[in-house]
């Protein structure tokens, strides 16, 4: 039974690892422009913040999408399409590369808030989700 | 003696006509039964996969005449109310993958369906507005897809269509989640 | 070969004609929606041969003409009552009740193959009719319709095929066998 722990962890650990290396990457860069520290538990509440749509639509947060919490499925709001979780440790390939954190930040806090994210928020965002302390 | 001139002509006229249908139409047949024979094309490129396929299903680009596809790639900075704008370079290879191949720039009963849009106005944005795909949903009630939790739009063609994912689409391929197979 | 004891009575258009109908309706009725295109071809196939078959009638050679084995129903009715007090008389060509099979046949192939083309225009957008039925609501009802007739047609067919093969035991001789050779018996026992 060990063994098999062992070996599961051995593998998911590079990919857990990848995660780690991004998200403190980008973590780095944010306390670089002056946020930081950052706060799981800021995180969760911005988490369920909503904000209205403007266009009509019913308001959002990026619970609206992405499930309850980080570990959670989702669905888009408005195409229907299952998202996967978003905590690597759910989903180990999640959060592997910065690039592709920072285009879902740009795109989805103006499609939910109407605005950029600022850097401590989408540092609190990442601690969150990576279930990480502050 | 006439008799035996009128089969052998008729005969002659009957197997040329086979056989030049047959070099006519030769490249459309290999690629249409290579397919199965009633789905559209599946997705082949995987950076247009990977791109457009996160928040929709990336659709396969035979669903849309080349005219909507542009119009598509034009419009990305308002995308159906989001910013979907690509890196010029993934723009440009993804505009030539969908334009390349288009409902009207490929072979297939379903393709040619999806590039007969209406005679006036711009091409249709959307594959639910075509009118191929109106006359294929006018009797599926707006309760079990829009409103229905687990399908939410007429866009999620995956959420019904079982193999939508590979541009299969048939009748008998259908199961709406909460009420089952498609029966009419 | 016994050359001198058979006749010629289908000649090769006829028995071309006959065995690209069945390849040709097969290839449609087992193909239906899932190969589409080939379908449609076969469709048009089916359609080309009845026009082919219809002209030959007129102006072919003898057994093939319509003249030669189209009677009316009284002759048609009289010669399935021979047939049931098993005294039917032999026909070179093809008997009365046959000759109205062929008749059936013919008409149902095209009516299978028309509503066929309304279908396919209602629900494809495709094909000579495809701009004729522009409400969607047209396209069920002329698929079910489609479909009933090439039911239909598939059963004379299966009629088609018990009333060769009582003919054959009844004249002792095969007409299967005619149909691809063309030539039967001059004359047979019974």
């Amino acid at each position: 039974m060990r063994r098999w722990a062992l070996l599961l962890t051995a593998l998911a650990g590079p990919a857990a690892a990848s995660a780690g290396t991004a998200v403190e990457g980008l973590q780095a860069a944010y306390r670089s422009e002056g946020a930081g520290p950052f706060s799981a538990s800021r995180g969760a509440a911005a988490w369920q913040r909503q904000a209205p749509a403007g266009n009509g639509e019913a308001p959002r947060s990026c619970a609206t999408c992405h499930g309850a919490d980080p570990r959670s499925a989702g669905r888009h709001a408005r195409t229907g399409k299952p998202i996967e979780p978003l905590a690597p440790a759910v989903s180990p390939a999640r959060l592997s590369d910065p690039e592709t954190i920072e285009k879902w930040f740009r795109r989805n806090c103006e499609w939910t808030w109407g605005r950029a994210c600022t850097p401590q928020e989408k540092g609190d965002f990442l601690t969150y989700i990576t279930g990480g302390s502050p | 003696m006439k008799r035996n001139l009128m089969i052998i002509g008729s005969l002659g006229v009957a197997l040329t006509a086979a056989i030049a249908g047959t070099l006519v139409n030769a490249d459309d047949w290999s690629e249409r039964l290579g397919r199965g024979g009633s789905g559209v094309g599946a997705v082949a490129d995987a950076r247009y996969r990977a791109l457009c396929g996160e928040c929709h299903m990336a659709y396969q680009p035979g669903l849309l005449p080349a005219a909507s596809w542009q119009r598509v790639m034009d419009g990305l900075g308002d995308h159906f109310g989001d910013d979907a704008q690509l890196a010029p370079a993934d723009a440009d290879a993804v505009r030539d993958y969908l334009t390349a191949n288009a409902a009207d720039r490929v072979a297939g009963p379903r393709s040619r369906g999806f590039a007969q849009v209406a005679g006036s106005g711009a091409a249709p944005l959307r594959v639910t507005e075509t009118r191929y795909f109106l006359g294929k949903h006018h009797e599926v009630p707006v309760r079990l897809a829009r409103e229905n939790p687990e399908v939410r739009s007429f866009a999620n063609c995956p959420a019904c269509h079982q193999r939508a994912e590979a541009g299969a689409y048939n009748e008998d391929e259908v199961r709406i989640p909460g009420v089952g197979r498609w029966d009419d | 070969m016994s050359s001198m004891n058979e006749v010629k009575v289908w000649d090769p258009l006829v028995r071309v004609f006959h065995w690209t109908l069945v390849t040709a309706f097969a290839v449609a009725f087992l193909t239906e929606d899932e190969w589409l295109d080939l379908h449609v071809l076969a469709g048009y196939t089916v359609l080309a041969l009845v026009g082919l078959r219809l002209a030959w009638g007129m102006v072919g050679t003898r057994h093939a003409r319509f003249g030669d084995f189209v009677h009316g129903p009284g002759v048609v009715l009289g010669y399935l009552g021979d047939v049931l007090r098993g005294r039917a008389q032999r026909y070179l060509g093809h008997n009365p009740a046959g000759g109205a099979m062929i008749v059936a046949l013919l008409a149902f192939l095209t009516l299978t193959g028309v509503t066929g083309l309304f279908a396919y225009g209602a629900s494809e957008l495709a094909g000579p009719f495809a701009g004729a039925f522009a409400d969607p609501r047209w396209a069920e009802p002329l698929e079910d319709l489609h479909e009933v007739l090439a039911n239909l047609t598939l059963v004379l067919a299966g009629v088609h095929v018990a009333g060769v093969v009582a003919s054959s035991l009844l004249h002792h001789e095969n007409l299967v066998r005619a149909m691809v050779t063309g030539r039967k018996a001059r004359e047979v026992g019974s």
